[in-house]
C-alpha cells in the first residue's frame, strides 16, 4: 500500500538527501529529477508537484517497484 | 553466440518472417528488404569474435518468438514526448537516435519529463558512423517495415510480452565519482561555457586546462547510488566552448571520474557479479577507442558500440542492458 500524498515521508522523499539503497534504475531516475527539481525550488507548490509525479510513478508500478517502497517506506 | 552476419543472411531472416534489431553500416542497411526489423547505423561492434570495425557485417538480435506483439514507429523531435503514450502493457520499447540529430538533442535534454516515461523499460541507443567519415556522412535510422530511412527522427519498437514475464533494465558503469572538485552548471546544455567549481564561477575550459583534466573521464553524476556520466568531447580554449556528448543539468553535482586501469578486466568482474544474460545490450564507442577495446571482449555481452546509450535517458561511456525474468 503506497502512503497517501500528504504522509510526511514523501516530503523526506523528495525534498532531502537521504540516501535510500533503491533497486530500480527507473526508481532512481525519477527521484533524482524530482529531487533536482525540489533543490532548484524549494517552493511548497514545488514540493507538492514532485510529491506528485512520484506518488503517480510507484502508484502505477507498484507491483514491480514493491522491494523499492518497502526500503522508502521503511518497511526493510 | 553469433550475433554477426552478412547480408544474404540478414536477407534469408527478414523473408522467414523474423523480428529484429540491427545494427551496421548504412550502406549494407539499404539493401535489406522490407520486413519486421529496426535498424540504426553504426560499423562499431562488441562481437562474439571481440571489439571490430565492420562495414559488410550487421549485428542482429533476433527477438524470441514469444515476442510477438510489438509495433514500430518513428517520431521527430516535437513528438517525442508521446513515446510513454506508446508503451505496450507488459512490455518495453527499443529506441535508436540519429546522432546529432534535433531529435538526438531533443531527447537528451528533455526526456526525464516525459509523462510516464519511467513506466516501462526504455533501452536504446545513439546511431552514428565511421569515424573516419566525420563530416562525410549522418547517422540514420531505418524502419524496416516501412522502408523509411531518416537522419531525424528516431525510431522505436514498442514490445509486449507474454504475461508471466517482465524486461528489466540496467547498466554496468565502471566509472565512479573521484575525490575531486564538486562542479555544477547554472543551465542545461551540450555546449557549456561557465560552471561552478566548489562554489565558485569559473570558465570551463579554462577549468579544464588549467588543471590538465584527462578528458577520457568523465563527468560523474551519483543519482541515488547509481553512476550516470556526461562525456567530454571537445575542450575550446579559444572560444571557451566545452563540447559535451550528453548535456549537464543545473541541481546536479558532477566530478570528474577515477581513472579506470584495466576496462577489460574490471568490466569481467562486474559482469561476474552481475551474473547477467541480456537480451539486448550495447556500451559507447568511446570506451571501444580509450579502452582499447578493438579485438578485446567485454565478456559474454555483445552488441554495437555506440554514439550514446539510452537507458530511460541519454548516458555516454556505459553498458546498457536488458534481461526478460519470470515474474
Amino acid at each position: 500500500m503506497i502512503p497517501e500524498k500528504n504522509d510526511s515521508r514523501w516530503k523526506e522523499v523528495v525534498a532531502t538527501s537521504k540516501e535510500y539503497p533503491l533497486g530500480a534504475l527507473a526508481a532512481k531516475m525519477l527521484l533524482m529529477r524530482v529531487r533536482t527539481m525540489v533543490k532548484l525550488d524549494h517552493s511548497p507548490a514545488k514540493i507538492e508537484e514532485a510529491i506528485g509525479i512520484a506518488h503517480d510513478f510507484f502508484a502505477k508500478n507498484e507491483e514491480m517497484l514493491k522491494g523499492d517502497l518497502d526500503i522508502l517506506f521503511e518497511k526493510k | 553466440m553469433k550475433t554477426l552476419y552478412t547480408l544474404s543472411e540478414v536477407t534469408e531472416l527478414i523473408n522467414k518472417g523474423e523480428a529484429l534489431l540491427l545494427s551496421g553500416d548504412e550502406r549494407i542497411l539499404k539493401k535489406l528488404p522490407k520486413g519486421k526489423w529496426i535498424a540504426g547505423t553504426i560499423p562499431y561492434f562488441m562481437s562474439e569474435k571481440g571489439g571490430l570495425l565492420s562495414h559488410n557485417e550487421i549485428q542482429v538480435v533476433k527477438l524470441p518468438a514469444v515476442i510477438s506483439d510489438f509495433t514500430i514507429k518513428t517520431y521527430a523531435a516535437n513528438e517525442l514526448k508521446n513515446i510513454p503514450t506508446d508503451y505496450l502493457s507488459n512490455g518495453f520499447s527499443y529506441i535508436i537516435i540519429p546522432a546529432f540529430s534535433g531529435a538526438h538533442i531533443d531527447f537528451a535534454k528533455d526526456c526525464s519529463t516525459y509523462d510516464g516515461l519511467f513506466d516501462r523499460p526504455l533501452i536504446g541507443w545513439i546511431s552514428g558512423f565511421d569515424l573516419a567519415d566525420v563530416g562525410k556522412t549522418d547517422a540514420k535510422v531505418i524502419n524496416g517495415m516501412t522502408g523509411e530511412t531518416t537522419d531525424s527522427k528516431a525510431v522505436v519498437m514498442h514490445l509486449n510480452l507474454p504475461s508471466e514475464s517482465y524486461a528489466k533494465l540496467n547498466i554496468i558503469n565502471l566509472f565512479k565519482q573521484g575525490d575531486g572538485d564538486t562542479i555544477t552548471f547554472k543551465t542545461s546544455g551540450f555546449e557549456m561555457i561557465d560552471c561552478i567549481v566548489n562554489g565558485q564561477e569559473v570558465k570551463f575550459a579554462d577549468y579544464i586546462t588549467a588543471k590538465k583534466i584527462n578528458t577520457q573521464l568523465p563527468l560523474v553524476a551519483d543519482y541515488m547510488g547509481e553512476m550516470i556520466n556526461v562525456s567530454f568531447q571537445a575542450v575550446d580554449v579559444a572560444t571557451g566552448k566545452v563540447n559535451l556528448y550528453a548535456p549537464v543539468f543545473p541541481g546536479i553535482e558532477y566530478r570528474i571520474a577515477s581513472p579506470v586501469d584495466d576496462y577489460e578486466k574490471e568490466f569481467s568482474a562486474e559482469l561476474t557479479k552481475a551474473n547477467i544474460h541480456p537480451l539486448i545490450s550495447c556500451n559507447c564507442i568511446l570506451n571501444y577507442l580509450y579502452a582499447n577495446l578493438e579485438g578485446k571482449k567485454t565478456g559474454h555481452i555483445v552488441g554495437p558500440m555506440t554514439f550514446g546509450e539510452i537507458a530511460y535517458m541519454l548516458l555516454n561511456q556505459t553498458m546498457v542492458y536488458l534481461t526478460i525474468e519470470k515474474k
